[in-house]
């Protein structure tokens, strides 16, 4: 196992090498290029990434400010249209998608926690978490029952009334976690969702995402800059400059974040 | 293997689409706020418009017709008192004016075939007129004078007269009236001397019924009798030959009165005594002296109506001080009458849309107006909220759904601003229409009636306009990829 891992760790992730692993893709990009811009001023945001997500992993994205992980997420989630390249959620191109299945997808298939939270400004926490659950044909009373769980849950249950700019930073993001959980996602896109979360509770949001990948085998595809996060992911895939520099698996980083740690103490 | 099932994705109903629109709506209660004042000053100009473009309307046709009936009132005393002049009998003849044409058959004793007869010559005779008057004005004053053409046509009938024409015209190589020269003759040595002698017994018939009337009540004058009708005055009329049916006694009465009164002040101010004593008082100079000045002067505060009936009384003329401004304010609004009613009066009642050039070329603009002002206020609102459009549909929103939010919201916003511009507008038309028109500014149901469709339609007008104007930025939105949404400014 561990060799395998190393293995694909070294360069793309082929189809030989995952098999080893008997787990199913759930996501694949296929050479996903995206260019901001035209002409002079234009950014190539992610230029031919090839990935491969399983089914049920946990895995890290990393990689400096402006690497592209947002960008990256955005074309996952089908969010926005690739220049080039294709993504397949479940060997489906999505690209091949129907207005109304890519809302279907949206809604129920996917959540997402945005960098910038992007809640709806005139509704209250609670509604904001209620709002998915509508679209998925949710009766009002049973989304706002789940909707109250899933903010008890992220710590907020208390401020279910407060409106996004009557709350923190950390607190509107525990907000949007909640949100994109609350239509039990196969696949939970969480771009930075501890970046402006105080230490203990960013803790308790990664034992969050960690629990649910564990006990409901959601997909969890996040992105960090917080070390802590590579104790508990699967793999770890690292961008640079719009490019995948390289995919480890945990065992093969475990010894790294060491390293780093000690090297900050 | 097919990833979705997309048919269970839900489009959320209208309800929950209001619901959202309206929590938006309160949320950002300032901004939506502007956007309906904005909707609100659109939909209030054009109204405005409108209904100031009505009741103006209204106002001058009511004026017109009031001035019409006065004046038909007024020349009814005229009729009663003396024989009607030949110019207006033969207009009547060529009228075929139905009331008047039955008392000239009476007076004149015509049969129906000679009444047609005549009825074609006065035709004939009004043809020849206004060809006349076409004419340039040096060649008209060489062939007529001052003469009309009446005067010409008796002129004409001495032999040398005619022939004096006859050679003038040749002179300026001028054509003839009618269809030419034998033509014009007929007219002149067959049918005018014809018609003379019907004309002359209609005068003597008609000499005969005021006479007659003068005679049932001896000792009355006729201003009187119509100040005050005796009860079967109509009848009377009526036998004598005057067509009566037709008369209201009671604003005929009323207007007599007036109008006597009026006289009997004008008389007195013809008094020594009284003129030098008003000179002085009103501060006016001797030739600005006549009853509309005095009716001027008892409105305007320095009036003395108290003053005057006394000075009047001393000549020996009772007029009393409620009266004298009874008679002020009669004869102001008559007057103002003539100045609404204009030159050029409307000939029909006002309807939104028939209303005359001028008037609608300022619809038009008060429509281009509320068409950019409410497009822009929309666009506005629309693109301020790409971001709320864009996390809606990263979160499973279909694009109807989002649309219809958008729908209702403009629909909303342009029914509220449509409402208060149509007051905002109507209170508008209503005090611009009383500064310019005073008591005179007129309501007919008729009136109401359209102004309550142009508030209606206005009101359509600006739903209509949000909605349409939502619509446009609001389905590119629902278009985009979420995020190009997102990053749209
Ligand atoms: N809308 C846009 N228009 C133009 N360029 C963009 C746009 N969005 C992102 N970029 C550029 O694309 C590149 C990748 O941006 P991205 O947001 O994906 O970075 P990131 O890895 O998420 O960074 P961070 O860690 O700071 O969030 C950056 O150079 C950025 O400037
Ligand atoms: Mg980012």
């Amino acid at each position: 196992m561990e060799q395998t891992a190393n293995q694909s760790a070294t360069r793309t992730e082929s189809a030989p090498a995952d098999q080893g692993r008997d787990r199913a893709v759930i996501i694949r990009t296929l050479d996903l290029a995206k260019i901001y811009g035209e002409g002079e001023t234009a950014t190539h945001a992610l230029q031919g990434v090839n990935s491969i997500v399983y089914r049920g992993e946990l895995i890290a994205i990393m990689g400096p400010s402006g690497s592209g992980k947002s960008t990256f997420f955005n074309m996952v989630g089908a969010l926005d249209s690739p220049s080039k390249g294709r993504i397949l959620i479940d060997e489906v191109d999505v690209a091949q998608l129907s207005a109304v299945e890519l809302a279907f997808l949206r809604c129920r298939k996917i959540g997402y926690i945005f960098q910038s939270f992007n809640l709806i400004r005139y509704m209250t926490a609670l509604e904001n978490v209620t709002v998915p659950m509508s679209f998925a044909g949710v009766s009002p009373e049973e989304a706002r029952r789940r909707g109250m769980e899933l903010l008890d849950l992220v710590g907020i249950a208390d401020r279910w009334d407060h409106r996004p700019i009557e709350m923190s930073g950390g607190q509107q993001q525990r907000v949007a976690i909640a949100r994109a959980m609350c239509n039990l996602p196969q696949i939970l896109l969480a771009d930075e969702p501890t970046a402006n979360l105080d230490l203990a509770t960013g803790e308790s949001i990664l034992a969050t995402l960690q629990r649910i990948n564990q006990e409901r085998g959601v997909t969890v595809i996040c992105s960090t800059h917080d070390h802590r996060l590579l104790k508990m992911c699967d793999r770890i895939m690292w961008i640079r400059d719009g490019m995948v520099e390289r995919v480890e698996s945990r065992e093969n980083i475990k010894i790294k974040v060491g390293t780093i740690g000690g090297e900050q103490a | 293997m097919k990833l979705i099932e997309a048919k269970k994705q839900i489009n959320l109903g209208p309800a929950r689409a209001l619901q959202l629109a309206l929590s938006g709506m309160l949320y950002r209660f300032f901004r939506s706020g502007i956007t309906v004042a904005i909707l609100c000053l659109a939909v209030a100009f054009l109204v405005h418009t409108l209904m100031h473009g009505l009741l103006t309307h209204a106002t001058e046709f009511s004026a017109f017709r009031e001035i019409r009936e006065q004046r038909e009132l007024g020349a009814l005393v005229g009729r009663m008192s003396r024989p009607d002049s030949p110019g207006m009998v033969l207009d009547s003849l060529a009228e075929d004016r139905s009331t008047r044409l039955d008392e000239y058959r009476t007076w004149g004793r015509l049969e129906d075939d000679e009444l047609a007869q005549v009825g074609e010559t006065a035709k004939r005779i009004l043809q020849a007129e206004s060809y006349l008057e076409s004419l340039p004005d040096d060649n008209r004053a060489i062939l007529m004078g001052d003469a009309d053409i009446l005067t010409l046509l008796r002129r004409f009938q001495q032999r040398a007269q005619y022939e004096l024409y006859l050679e003038r015209v040749e002179q300026l190589a001028l054509r003839h009236p009618l269809d030419g020269e034998a033509d014009f003759r007929r007219l002149v040595q067959v049918e005018w001397p014809r018609l003379s002698e019907v004309l002359e017994r209609i005068r003597e018939g008609q000499n005969r019924a005021i006479e007659n009337i003068r005679e049932a009540y001896p000792g009355i004058g006729i201003r009187q009798l119509l100040i005050e009708p005796p009860d079967n005055f109509a009848e009377v009329l009526e036998q004598v030959g005057f067509a009566a049916q037709e008369i209201d006694f009671g604003r005929l009465s009323e207007f007599a009165a007036w109008a006597e009164d009026r006289q009997r002040l004008e008389a007195a101010l013809t008094e020594r005594m009284v003129h030098t004593a008003l000179l002085r008082r009103m501060n006016v100079g001797s030739e600005d002296l006549s009853s509309i000045a005095v009716f001027n002067w008892l409105a305007s505060r320095r009036g003395d109506p108290q003053w005057l009936s006394g000075l009047l009384s001393q000549s020996g003329v009772e007029i009393a001080p409620e009266r004298l401004d009874g008679l002020a304010d009669y004869f102001i609004r008559s007057d103002r009458l003539q100045e609404v009613a204009g030159v050029e009066p409307p000939t029909e009642e006002a309807g939104i849309f028939s209303l005359e050039g001028r008037l609608r070329w300022l619809i038009l603009l008060a429509f281009c107006v509320c068409i950019v002002g409410v497009a822009n206020a929309m666009l506005m609102s629309v693109t301020e909220r790409f971001t709320e459009i864009a996390t809606m549909k990263c979160l499973g929103a279909l694009d109807g759904f989002v649309m219809m939010m958008f729908v209702f919201e403009a629909a909303i916003q342009g029914f509220i601003g449509g409402l208060v511009g149509i007051a905002l507008g109507t209170l508008l038309a209503f005090a611009r229409g009383f500064v310019e028109y005073g008591t005179l500014l007129t309501l007919t149901p008729q009136i109401v009636a359209q102004i309550a469709l142009a508030a209606l339609l206005s009101l359509v007008v600006g739903i209509l306009l949000a909605v349409l104007a939502a619509v446009g930025p609001s389905l590119v939105a629902a278009r985009l990829a979420p995020m190009e949404a997102m990053r749209v400014e």
